[in-house]
């Protein structure tokens, strides 16, 4: 796996995206977190 | 509207935060791939242990066991993996959140960012809802119809060497193992005709049946879902498809929650469609979920505000003719007045929003408001042909 730290979202990062970038990126995050919360539940079972 | 986030998604490639998050998906994908081949692999294990046991080998069993052993620990670690990525991801998330809550500080902003946030999170419940719809009614078709049932095992069985196959693949080279290369591309090519096969004598009955299943759709939960197999190493179909509808079901909940947190987002028309008139749950476990309790009883509360629940409502009170037309003309009237009352780029009055003003204010594009204008005119013709044969039902009631 690649260096985590180099898939972080920095400041600089953010003050280049528009709202509705902003926007996409922040539902973006939430499903992916959820995908891996059900990945996590799936393999446990 | 399409075209703008079209645009939007071919400008946001450069930006490295585009990137990042790519990266972050092509490796949660690459985890989950190797949880699901994992899983198949312990699940053939414990098949063998249990069939040497039966034939009373005892050597077979024992390595049977420490192959299931080794598909665990493997498994673990790939889980390992997962929670790290999981943190990264919920760091940024948090990163997002509080810059956004930041920016919310000038109203204007927030305003546009809510309007958005509404409108996202809204499309996200519908391909939610949709999807869950298309699992339900996989689901049924298997249950009424052993032929479909046995060409999805079909599809998952097929999907199942092939996943095998690829990964017997990565460790040959292509020089040295040329022979053997050559007779597993044979064995990828017959698994594929097997699947193709399955989906296409499924697809048949969904299309002469107007059934909404699209085939990418059923292509993606075949290759990408593990389906569990029983201890005779059966294909568990019927557990498997309402496990992943379960899962649907949190997502639907979640993303109505996200839309209650956002203030003065709703739950669009659609979606109040979708989620009253969805077809039948295949029956589940009764679940004792106390968020989804919980968000249920807080959406319930306002039935006007959000969406209903899937779960049994009165039958809508039926009008006469005369009652539903002047329904209708009100209804018209009052929608002429908001328009008129909402000008493009002036903000509306407190309270007064439709999710439709929201819309066109938001992008103030002359294109969006000719297709809403369009979408108008086409309701109201619905509306009068409607009215016309509800006065022809009528008349012929009183013959």
């Amino acid at each position: 796996m690649e260096e985590l730290t180099n898939l972080e979202i920095t400041n600089e990062d953010l003050e280049e995206m528009t709202a509705e970038e902003l926007a996409d990126l922040k539902i973006e995050l939430e499903e992916l977190l959820m995908k891996c919360d059900e990945l996590l539940q799936d393999s446990d079972e | 509207m399409e075209l703008n986030e079209k645009l939007n998604q071919d400008y946001n490639k450069d930006k490295k935060i585009y990137q990042k998050t790519q990266r972050l998906q092509a490796t949660v994908k690459n985890l989950e791939q190797q949880l699901k081949i994992l899983k198949r692999e312990w699940q053939d294990a414990k098949l063998k242990e249990t069939r040497a046991k039966e034939d009373g080998d005892v050597v077979a069993e024992k390595e049977a066991q420490a192959e299931a052993a080794t598909k665990i620990k493997e498994t673990q670690e790939v889980q390992a993996k997962l929670n790290l990525i999981r943190e990264v991801i919920t760091k940024n998330k948090n990163k997002v959140d509080g810059y956004i809550q930041e920016l919310k500080k000038d109203p204007e902003f927030e305003e546009h960012v809510n309007d958005i946030l509404e409108k996202r999170y809204n499309r996200q419940l519908a391909k939610a809802i949709k999807e869950q719809n298309q699992v339900n009614t996989i689901l049924d078709l298997c249950q009424k119809h052993p032929t479909l049932s046995n060409n999805l095992k079909g599809m998952i069985s097929a999907q199942e060497e092939l996943d095998k196959l690829n990964k017997e693949i990565e460790t040959l080279d292509a020089e040295k193992d040329k022979d053997k290369l050559d007779e597993i591309k044979g064995k990828i090519d017959a698994a594929f005709g097997k699947k193709n096969k399955n989906m296409d004598l499924f697809m048949d009955f969904c299309t002469k049946n107007n059934l909404d299943i699209d085939r990418e759709f059923l292509d993606n939960l075949v290759s990408e879902k593990g389906f569990a197999h029983d201890k005779q190493g059966n294909i568990k179909l019927e557990k498997t498809l309402k496990n992943i509808s379960k899962g649907y079901e949190k997502r639907v909940l979640a993303y109505q929650v996200a839309i209650s947190k956002v203030p003065g987002a709703k739950i669009n028309e659609e979606n109040h469609e979708l989620l009253g008139e969805g077809p039948e749950e295949p029956e589940t476990q009764d679940t004792q979920d106390t968020l989804a309790t919980t968000v249920l009883k807080k959406l319930n509360a306002d039935p006007m505000k959000h969406g209903g629940v899937r779960s049994s409502q009165p039958p809508a009170k039926k009008y006469k003719w005369w009652e539903f037309r002047k329904r209708f003309q009100d209804w018209n009237a009052r929608r002429k007045a908001e328009k008129q009352k909402t000008e493009p780029g002036k903000e509306p009055e407190e309270g007064g929003k439709t999710s439709s003003e929201k819309f066109r204010n938001s992008y103030k594009y002359d294109v969006v408001k000719d297709y809403v204008d369009k979408q108008e005119q086409e309701i109201y013709k619905q509306a009068l042909k409607d009215v016309k044969e509800a006065m022809k039902d009528d008349t012929e009631e009183q013959r």
